[in-house]
């Protein structure tokens, strides 16, 4: 279950940070803010297709991890806890909407995150792929995201999801599928102008 | 191994989640087969393309609207597990199991003390005047038939909320035998849908009771079944949460 983060931040500083808010440091909480609050975002983001409600749904996570913070069990990970509040809220509020409204390729082009550093450069090939992510039905998009954008382990997605490692591995395999079914035109271009190239994949 | 097999298997390929037999495999098979070459070059391009996917970031004002938002939580949470009694005074925790233990013991014997009393020489309580309107009292003739004869009540508690929408319950809720004494009978969880006419017994929107019966040897031996042998389904008294004291 360790696996080292994106942001360099290990499981164990998590629960350090934890244990310091636990003992009434605020920094701690504030610390574990700075440190989930990009990544649990773009996931959010991605899922949900609605700037706002992400970042409500983010509030909601954070408060929830502050109001309960007694009820962290300190056995297991904390990203796993964090990530199952937020998507138990996100899985709320999809139950709520019977269907919610998510990001496709074209309201991100549309509608570029301001806060983004570079969307401005963003190159097509992720335009298309945001919009086929967005395109994939719940289960597969919410396993996806947390496997190969979050970098989960498969134990960690399972353990998140409350579902069967199988069946994990099985919509991550799904997904991957569809994706690339649907992204093969643009990535056999790639692909022909990649045999000309020293790069494998150019025009990514 | 054919190709359908091996590209069930590529988009594992290059996550590196295939066993060392499996990935040499598929080296050995994409060197001799263009399409799943191919194949494979689009799950790279797959794989890079996620790989180098936008971070989006919340809204400036999050955390000072999260901020916000935790400033309204109230302070006992704020504080509840940071400044426990035991973190302030750890030694208390050997003190809390003896102590909890007496008052356990202490609770017990109160409880028995009090059911004793109940059982052997409470005289029934009556119901409040307010509340004539919604009590009915029952009076239980030996062969099971109920007669309803209306009394005064003069003293159940109850809450406003419960005071409506009253229903009958079916006789075949209650089946009696040698009921002498009154005692009021609060019952929950009661499908109103299963309800039929019974005079002077009556059920709110909610699934609570209140009826007067006269009962001998009655005693609260659990929510459903007295030792004198009438059987009320779904009858709470002295373990009901809405018991009040009659």
């Amino acid at each position: 279950m360790e696996q080292s983060r994106p942001e360099g931040q290990t499981r164990s500083s998590d629960k350090e940070l934890m244990e310091r808010f636990l003992q009434g440091e605020v920094e701690g909480f504030n610390l574990l803010v700075k440190n989930y609050k990009v990544r649990l975002f773009s996931l959010l983001y991605r899922l949900v297709g609605n700037r706002e409600e992400a970042e409500d749904i983010l509030q909601e996570t954070f408060l929830r991890v502050y109001r309960q913070k007694g009820s962290y069990d300190f056995n297991y990970s904390f990203s796993t806890w964090i990530y199952t509040i937020a998507l138990n809220l996100c899985r709320n509020l999809y139950k709520r909407k019977k269907k919610v409204r998510f990001l496709g390729m074209d309201s991100l082009v549309n509608h570029p995150d301001p806060n983004s550093e570079n969307f401005g450069n963003k190159n097509r090939l992720s335009s298309i792929l945001e919009g086929a992510i967005g395109s994939l039905p719940f289960k597969y998009r919410m396993v996806f995201l947390l496997r190969d954008v979050d970098q989960l382990s498969y134990e960690e997605v399972a353990s998140t999801l409350n579902l069967p490692l199988g069946t994990v591995k099985s919509r991550v395999n799904r997904a991957r599928r569809i994706l690339q079914k649907k992204l093969k035109p643009i990535m056999e271009e790639c692909y022909e102008l990649s045999k000309d190239s020293p790069l494998s994949i150019p025009i990514l | 191994m054919s190709c359908r097999k091996i590209r069930r298997s590529l988009s594992r390929y290059y996550k590196g989640e295939l066993t060392t037999k499996e990935k040499e495999l598929i080296d050995r098979h994409i060197q001799t087969c263009e399409e799943c070459a191919r194949e494979t070059q689009g799950y790279k391009a797959l794989n890079d393309a996620v790989s180098g996917l936008e971070r989006f970031t919340p809204s400036s004002a999050f955390e000072s609207k999260l901020q916000l938002k935790i400033r309204e939580v109230p302070s006992a949470e704020k504080d509840s597990k940071a400044k426990s009694l035991f973190t302030v005074f750890p030694s208390l925790r050997w003190a809390f199991v003896p102590a909890a233990a007496v008052a356990l013991a202490l609770f017990l014997i109160l409880k028995g003390g009090f059911h004793k009393s109940q059982t052997i020489s409470e005289k029934p309580k009556i119901i409040s005047s307010a509340e004539t309107s919604l009590v009915g009292t029952q009076t239980m003739s030996q062969k099971g038939t109920c007669e309803g004869t209306q009394e005064t009540p003069s003293q159940l508690v109850e809450s406003s909320t419960e005071k409506s929408n009253f229903k009958k319950v079916p006789a075949s809720y209650v089946r009696e035998k040698n009921l002498n004494r009154k005692a009021v009978f609060v019952m929950d969880n009661l499908r109103l849908s299963d309800l039929e006419e019974l005079p002077d017994t009556r059920v709110t929107e909610r699934g609570s009771a209140y009826f007067v019966i006269d009962a001998v040897n009655y005693r609260p031996v659990d929510n459903r079944q007295t030792n004198v042998g009438y059987i009320l389904p779904a009858v709470s008294t002295a373990s009901s949460k809405v018991r009040k004291v009659y």
